[in-house]
């Protein structure tokens, strides 16, 4: 973009009215299909404007850490394919990709796991100790028109929502043996993930001397900063990680913050309604 | 963790651990420093201003690069997956904290490398690699619009604990980073994890730009105890 571009970009944001019509705090209109992979418990492909990703969970039993004997084990990654954007190609890809997993898993996975955010972890839990459901969430980049974290974040919440974990009997072992897991493979009695705790990023860009969410790739383009904000569904901050190299102004930076906490709850009532209509 | 009466290292919950920082701690670099706060040592080294490498091509403004690396003994339990993954985060978040500090357009064409080594893990280690760098960029020369100093905040039990060991971040439920430039009275880093109340929110980042500005007096300390000192010497 050149310059004069660029200012005329940043100056529609200072004044409230974007490029495409939006007002600062509005969301590009956002398409979930849900079960698009078969082979996975749960996925979905999520589109915000022309922006397209896809989330897929697979769940496996295995071991659970040490530290945490009762509960479950969240992994994420993020592959951003080079078809998605010509930045993406070797290394560069990788390492945006590295960073993006690094956030969602930041706000999917809770440092206590019986803390009041994230998955709930201790619902993954099968035989204390020995057994636990480990969760593998991977999300694929398929477009890159700006926001692309946000897009993951409502991306993955559809996944988790549309997942079925089979329902497991755990079998006294005889004479003593370990005992045994049999997992049921009747789909319809499956178990389903809560969502009410887990929270969706929702990513506050400083552009200029104003802030606004949902950037487009353009308007990214104008932006000096941007705080990735993970909210609840109750408008509870679970975590904040700032991107782009410059200063933010206190005040503009609780200002930010307060804005996500109102944006991220309206984002999550609407993918529950999607939800509960499949 | 805590006596009825208050940490185990007797410390008050809003009180810095006892810490010192050095400059002109590495001979080859431009500028350097070392800083300890009890079990956390961090060491850094600026290289630079020097010429960007071609594959960078023109740029009206320099350019800053950050390395934070962990000694191989600096912290346990980690695999080296997790290492590698670990010393990349530090990496981002301390380029991040220390870019908009640096007057960049000042030294076009430039590329200012920072490395930072982990001596040693003892707690709020990003926090001390922050303040370490920021004050190895200050020893160097180059011009800065403000030192970045840094700190960090958990909570456990609902307690907030201002620069936290490791022992006390074991058991963390939330942390809060705030890297603050005073003068300026701009954030150029946060990084929150765990749930956090709005009024809680808002008073721990009070209380960390209060820290913030308590921490950049001994920096300055530091930096003019070493300019007295090569006076001294010439």
């Amino acid at each position: 973009m050149s310059q004069s571009e660029r200012d005329y970009c940043s100056r529609c944001i200072e004044l409230g009215m974007r490029l495409d019509g939006r007002a600062n705090d509005d969301y590009r209109p956002v398409e979930v299909q849900l079960g698009i992979i078969a082979q996975a418990n749960g996925s979905s492909r999520l589109r915000l404007g022309l922006t397209d990703v896809i989330a897929g969970v697979k769940v496996e039993v295995g071991r659970p850490d040490s530290g945490h004997p009762d509960v479950g084990r969240v992994h994420v990654t993020v592959e951003c394919s080079s078809c998605a954007s010509p930045d993406y190609e070797g290394r560069g890809g990788e390492s945006w990709g590295s960073q993006l997993a690094h956030a969602l898993e930041r706000s999917l996975s809770p440092l206590k796991p019986t803390e009041g955010y994230g998955i709930d972890l201790g619902a993954l839990n099968i035989i204390s100790g020995k057994s636990c459901w480990h969760l593998y969430l991977d999300a694929l980049v398929l477009n890159d028109d700006g926001n692309v974290l946000d897009a993951l974040s409502m991306a993955c919440y559809c996944a988790l929502g549309n997942t079925k974990i089979p329902r497991v009997e755990i079998v006294a072992g005889e004479n003593g043996e370990e005992p045994e897991i049999e997992l049921d493979d009747d789909m319809d009695n499956s178990i389903r993930i809560n969502l009410h705790s887990v929270p969706v990023i929702t990513s506050v860009s400083q552009v200029a001397n104003a802030y606004a969410v949902d950037l487009t790739l353009q308007e990214e383009d104008c932006s000096s900063s941007t705080l990735h904000v993970a909210v609840g569904s109750r408008g509870n901050v679970c975590g904040v990680t700032k991107e782009g190299f410059s200063s933010m102004d206190p005040s503009t930076m609780v200002a930010m913050l307060e804005t996500a906490q109102r944006t991220s709850p309206k984002l999550i009532r609407g993918l529950l309604k999607l939800l509960d209509v499949t | 963790m805590t006596s009825t009466s208050g940490r185990l290292d007797g410390r008050g919950f809003e009180e810095f651990r006892p810490f010192f920082i050095n400059t002109n701690v590495i001979s080859q670099a431009r500028g350097s420093a070392y800083a300890e706060f009890s079990n956390t040592k961090i060491m850094a080294g600026v290289y630079g201003p020097r010429q960007s490498e071609r594959k960078f091509g023109f740029s009206e403004r320099g350019r800053l690069h950050c390395d934070v690396r962990l000694a191989a003994f600096a912290a346990q339990g980690l695999t080296k997956q997790q290492q590698v993954t670990h010393e990349r985060n530090l990496s981002e978040a301390l380029q991040n904290a220390l870019s908009a500090s640096v007057q960049l357009q000042k030294i076009p064409k430039s590329s200012v490398d920072v490395f930072v080594m982990v001596l040693e893990s003892g707690g709020a280690d990003l926090a001390v690699a922050i303040t370490a760098a920021s004050v190895a960029l200050a020893d160097t020369g180059i011009e800065l619009f403000d030192i970045v100093p840094a700190c960090q905040v958990i909570k456990r039990g609902g307690v907030i604990y201002l620069d936290p060991t490791a022992a006390e971040e074991e058991g963390k439920e939330a942390s809060l980073l705030l890297a603050y430039m005073p003068s300026l009275s701009e954030v150029t880093q946060l990084d929150i994890q765990g749930c956090w109340g709005d009024s809680e929110l808002k008073e721990t980042i009070e209380l960390c730009m209060g820290a913030c500005v308590q921490l950049k007096t001994s920096m300055q300390d530091a930096l003019i105890l070493s300019v007295e000192n090569t006076k001294s010497e010439v």
